[in-house]
């Protein structure tokens, strides 16, 4: 019996020796790839990682070598091997199958998307107006204060917005998140100092549960409706602009024109000043997606909506 | 007596199936800690030099990511099987390129943040660990997608604040390819700086 099932062994194990290498020997010839070191390729063609233990791989073993001197980063790339065999059968395996069902556009990122003309525009202008106008100043503003004055005013514009925050907790019936905002405000505005500290996180790990309107209505099942790039605060669509105008009554910043009438200017120039303080925080994160982006509007766009997706999710 | 032939093999399995379960999820979970950290250490390492330090960080970069799987998927089926062998090749040199030099780039922007995680949550082969970058005054989350390649887990996603890197790459490269050929999205795959509308600073030092 046992000698039946070594002999079984040895000729399963013949096996992945020879059946691969003729088919191996085949690809190798093909010679305008543009892929990595030989090895890749060496590798692409077997089927399990312990399959070729017995081979060395080191670069310059395989005639094609001279080939892919011009990739400056293939020497460091030789342990990615080019998994799946079969280059058209990926998508026929179940799991092929599988990534396209999670990968598929949704029909909510942005098939209708009537205004594109305007809304690539205010792209273009907000792009303009952070570049020209807001980066400087928050620039100049970050070289004055130090970072960790900054924060703390953040956090401070933060700790006003809990009327939002714990209204729209409230409205999606998220009790426990709606208790944990209440707590926060009242930690951070007593111990912290008026929120410009943060003892709730630090201290008791009460991180904060940002809700908005948007999501409110977006947990009834209201959809985003269309994409809208609004100038200056930049991507958002129907029903978050909806929502926008809701939140703006719940921050406490807007009371103070309504409280001294006439003192809109007020309002605005706290809120120009939070957005600077906001940038001054975030200098680059714009510039590194923009670098990224082969058509900004649509990076924008997408990223938008799934990030809503998520947080309404939630 | 006739139990004792079916209960053990049957906690056997049983435990055979558990232990397998929790092998899988420790091992993703020490897979990205254990490159996070590499990662990590590289960073704060200040006697580096930017080319020193993505010299370093690519390997490990290239050894976590399966990139030829995002290729595929950033592009779909549909488009995927209508490029011809050479195009799906030098498509997956460029998509990888792209990916790697984003990558390198967002390293830029580190200062000290600190990585939290949470358990990984399985879903058939495929394996997903929530983790949140803490910075200076903003939680972000990050998903980490990976799937079993031969044994070996690979990322094929990452989510960071639920934005799907696969995703947005998707809806641009079907952008490019219902405006123009294959042709003409690898040349602008090619060419980064003639990415689409911004000429404006397209090239300047991200942060400081």
């Amino acid at each position: 019996m046992r000698k039946i099932v070594q002999c079984l062994f040895l000729i399963l194990s013949l096996q992945w020796i020879w059946v691969p290498a003729p088919d191996a020997r085949v690809h190798l010839s093909f010679s305008d790839h543009q892929l990595g070191p030989p090895s890749n390729l060496f590798l692409h063609y077997f089927r399990e990682p312990q399959d070729f233990e017995f081979l060395d791989l080191s670069p310059g073993r395989f005639p094609l070598s001279a080939q892919v001197g011009s990739d400056p980063e293939a020497p460091v790339s030789s342990d990615l091997p080019f998994s799946q065999e079969d280059q058209d059968g990926f998508f026929d395996e179940d799991f092929g199958a599988e990534f396209e069902k999670e990968f598929e556009i949704g029909a909510n990122s942005g098939a209708f998307d009537p205004l594109s003309g305007y809304n690539r525009f205010m792209t273009q202008v907000n792009d303009t107006f952070y570049f020209y106008l807001l980066k400087p100043i928050a620039r100049g503003y970050r070289f004055v204060f130090p970072e960790m004055f900054r924060i703390s005013i953040s956090r401070f514009f933060n700790n006003l917005l809990f009327p939002m925050h714990f209204v729209n907790n409230i409205l999606q019936l998220k009790f426990k998140q709606a208790g944990v905002e209440l707590v926060r405000f009242g930690v951070n505005s007593t111990v912290g100092v008026g929120g410009f500290w943060d003892p709730a996180d630090h201290w008791f790990d009460l991180n904060p549960y940002p809700e908005d309107f948007g999501q409110t209505l977006g947990f009834y099942g209201i959809g985003g409706g269309f994409h809208l790039v609004l100038p200056i605060l930049g991507p958002s669509n129907l029903r978050d602009f909806i929502g926008l105008i809701g939140d703006f009554y719940l921050d406490p910043v807007c009371y103070i024109g309504t409280c001294y009438a006439g003192y809109w200017e007020v309002v605005l120039g706290i809120r120009s000043y939070k957005t600077i303080n906001y940038s001054s925080l975030h200098i680059g994160e714009y510039e590194s997606i923009k670098k990224d982006a082969l058509d900004l509007y649509i990076f924008i766009r997408d990223a938008y909506e799934q990030k809503r997706e998520k947080e309404i999710k939630e | 007596m006739i139990l004792k032939y079916w209960v053990y093999p049957l906690i056997f399995f049983l435990f055979l199936g558990v232990s397998a379960l929790a092998d899988d999820a420790t091992e993703v979970e020490q897979l990205i800690k254990g490159k996070v950290d590499q990662v990590v250490s590289i960073l704060r390492d200040k006697s580096l030099g930017k080319q020193e330090r993505n010299e370093k960080i690519i390997p490990i970069v290239n050894a976590t990511f399966d990139f030829v799987s995002m290729a595929k998927l950033s592009l779909g089926k549909k488009y995927w099987l209508g490029f011809s062998r050479d195009q799906q090749q030098e498509f997956i040199h460029l998509f990888r390129e792209q990916l790697q030099k984003s990558y390198v780039d967002k390293l830029d922007l580190y200062t000290d943040e600190k990585v939290e995680y949470e358990p990984a949550i399985f879903k058939g082969k495929k394996g997903q660990l929530p983790t949140y970058l803490i910075s200076k005054d903003t939680r972000y989350s990050m998903l980490y997608k990976l799937h079993n390649l031969k044994n070996n887990w690979k990322i094929y996603d990452i989510e960071i604040q639920g934005v799907s890197i696969i995703k947005t790459y998707r809806s641009q490269f079907d952008g490019e390819l219902r405006k123009g050929t294959i042709a003409d999205l690898l040349k602008k795959l090619k060419s980064p700086e003639e990415f689409s509308i911004n000429t404006v600073k397209k090239n300047e030092d991200v942060v400081k």
